[in-house]
């Protein structure tokens, strides 16, 4: 009897000073970061940021300009693509058209040298895993695109890879599928415990499903944290702007007392937050760049009592009803604030003048001006 | 009522070349097929009587036997041989840069920029037994005397592969472009070497552009006149040659339509083949 392969401890992928310049286009700018073995690590940016120039890099269809790529502390920059036992599903799924769902899963196994029964075996396995049993004789053309992506997760971990590569896997499924199958994807990989990439610009997604995001822009890494590090302080207006709806404003640093730092806005106003991150080592006269989010603003008709800071008179503009929360357009003497409100609180909150309050910790400085 | 008139203004606009069609080309055609069942040598006239003597002859008269082997061997040779040759152009053609895409398709569609006859006389200086290639055969001592290669199948199939060379490319090159350079890539990151990838995944995908390259070029080479003619001359005679010589040289009209009629049905039947192979092979990809 043949025993049931058992799944390898889980890889470690390691990239040291990844650089890749086509022409005068620099695509990925010295990028370095170590994925922790089991983890999903999600390269998130905007389009054109390099995030699908580092994933081909790694995969090896495509090679840096300079820079290296580890598997388990091995080098493999000179290992061809079909030697690097690392599995990759593309946007667009890539099945082999003239194949059926299971000459598409079998066409990994065959190349290893597999024998039948094993072939058979784990064939029937991964038709399980991902919910395809019954369609093994299909072409590719008459299953549904949930069912296509799929055949293509089945048969690239059909292979049992290393490293396991998504190519921004749901975006071109409808929004519904794409929420259900993003928590397979997930549970399938929680399961089986392989290393992966997982790139998108959908910050939603990337959150939902990865361990680690590496926030990346023009090329360079911009932040590199667990979902919760980077949505609760962004270390740069990037960040903070790109992830959740914020308001970035500028700053100049007027005192900095007791890990207290009061700053003016450019209409005048005061507003004091915590002297942390890039706010702990400015003194008087700098500029500062600091986030609010949106969600932390809250709007009254009367003043918010005695002794609050960060208290501003405005206007509201307009309000927009988004069912549990209420969207609100802010003038708080020349500067343009957006806040989200609890509906509740704003029922009877009405256009024109009100106060504007926050809390000294929503005040996160992103950056120097 | 717009539909209609659409449609009535459609066949108005098309109807002189209708006519024309219908004067200088069908007309023609069923003339000659009826000529290639006149008794004797001369051309239809009402009242002649008809037969199918002249197909018979073809098939069973060992000198016309020899020529339709030639011309089937000139069509499979210069076939395959546009194939090899034409696929790893067409395949980079393919996937180039459109910059370089742009100067590939120059290059390869320039032999039509020349003259079929030009082409012929320059391979025939080419090709005969002082010309250069036995010269430079000689040269690297691969050969010590010249070898025949005008008035041979071979010095044929040289001039048949140039002039064919375009008609292979170009559809092969569409058919590759139209693969989704991931499904390549997947391939590749799967486990599959460059030759498996080939074998398993691209060849198979272009084939509908190797058919309609293969069939392309065989039914042209077959009803080919002007290499044959020049370089093949009297050593190597094909259909074309054959009916030109027997219409416009001896006035046998009767024989030279049978033979015409025959390649065509040769050429029918072949793109009756292609035509079943394609619809099987797209069928069995895009089922619904």
């Amino acid at each position: 009897m043949v025993m049931p392969t058992e799944r390898r401890k889980s890889s470690t992928l390691t990239v040291e000073s990844l650089t890749k310049v086509f022409g005068n286009h620099t695509a990925v700018d010295e990028i370095s970061f170590q994925t922790i073995p089991g983890e999903i690590t999600a390269f998130l940016g905007p389009s054109g940021c390099g995030k699908t120039t580092t994933l081909r890099i790694i995969a090896g269809l495509e090679s840096p300009t300079s820079g290296s790529v580890y598997i388990d502390g091995e080098q493999v920059n000179d290992v061809p693509a079909h030697r690097r036992d690392i599995g990759l599903v593309f946007q667009d799924y890539a099945l082999f058209p003239h194949m059926t769902v299971r000459q598409n899963i079998e066409f990994g196994l065959k190349i290893k040298g597999l024998n039948q029964q094993e072939i058979q075996e784990r064939l029937e396995k991964s038709l399980t895993q991902v919910n395809l049993a019954g369609k093994e004789d299909r072409y590719p053309q008459q299953l549904s695109g949930g069912e296509q992506q799929r055949v293509a997760v089945a048969r690239t971990l059909v292979t049992q890879p290393r490293v396991l590569l998504f190519d921004e896997p749901l975006s071109n499924l409808d929004a519904k599928l794409r929420e259900s199958t993003r928590l397979e994807l997930h549970n399938l990989q929680r399961k089986l415990g392989i290393t992966s990439i997982y790139v998108t610009h959908d910050q939603i997604e990337a959150f939902a499903i990865a361990d680690k995001i590496m926030l990346m822009n023009k090329g360079k890494i911009d932040q590199f944290g667990t979902p919760e590090e980077i949505y609760a302080s962004p270390r740069t207006a990037f960040a903070a702007d790109f992830i959740g709806t914020s308001n970035i404003l500028e700053t100049t640093v007027r005192s900095v007392n007791q890990g207290i730092c009061t700053l003016a806005l450019k209409n005048g106003q005061m507003i004091t937050g915590f002297a942390v991150g890039k706010a702990s080592e400015v003194s008087p006269g700098d500029h500062l760049l600091v986030m609010i989010r949106t969600q932390k603003i809250r709007m009254t008709n009367t003043k918010p009592e005695r002794g609050q800071v960060n208290i501003l008179p405005g206007k509201c503009l307009y309000k927009v009803f988004l069912g549990d929360s209420t969207r609100c357009l802010l003038d708080a003497e020349g500067i343009r604030l957006t806040a989200d409100c609890e509906s509740e609180c704003v029922t009877n909150v009405r256009e024109g003048d009100v106060y504007v309050s926050f809390d000294v910790s929503a005040v996160v400085p992103v950056g120097r001006g | 009522m717009g539909a209609l008139t659409t449609r009535r203004a459609g066949a108005l606009l098309l109807s002189p070349l209708l006519v024309c069609y219908a004067v200088a080309f069908i007309a023609p055609i069923v003339l000659l097929f009826i000529t290639s069942f006149v008794v004797g040598r001369g051309y239809y006239q009402p009242g002649t009587s008809l037969t199918t003597e002249h197909y018979v002859h073809v098939f069973t008269d060992s000198f016309y036997q020899k020529v339709l082997l030639n011309t089937l061997a000139m069509g499979v040779y210069t076939t395959c041989l546009t194939l090899l040759l034409g696929y790893p152009l067409a395949y980079h053609h393919a996937r180039a840069s459109s910059k370089t895409k742009g100067l590939l398709t120059i290059l390869v569609i320039s032999p039509m920029f020349v003259s079929l006859v030009v082409r012929g006389y320059a391979w025939s200086i080419m090709l005969s037994d002082h010309g250069v290639v036995n010269n430079l055969l000689m040269w690297f001592g691969i050969i010590n005397e010249p070898v025949r290669l005008l008035n041979t199948m071979k010095a044929v199939v040289v001039g048949m592969v140039n002039v064919m060379l375009p008609f292979m490319v170009l559809p092969i090159s569409s058919a590759v472009e139209s693969i989704n350079p991931h499904i390549e890539e997947s391939a590749y990151v799967l486990g599959a070497g460059k030759l498996y990838t080939f074998f398993k995944v691209i060849f198979p995908l272009s084939l509908p552009g190797v058919i309609a390259g293969t069939v392309m070029t065989f039914a042209i080479t077959m009803s080919s006149f002007v290499m044959p003619a020049l370089l093949g001359g009297p050593g190597f005679q094909v259909f074309g040659t054959i009916i030109y010589n027997r219409i416009l040289l001896i006035s046998n009209w009767p024989v030279g339509a049978a033979m015409a009629f025959i390649l065509v049905a040769i050429v029918v039947l072949v793109m009756y083949f292609q035509e079943r192979l394609l619809s099987v092979l797209t069928k069995r990809r895009r089922l619904t």
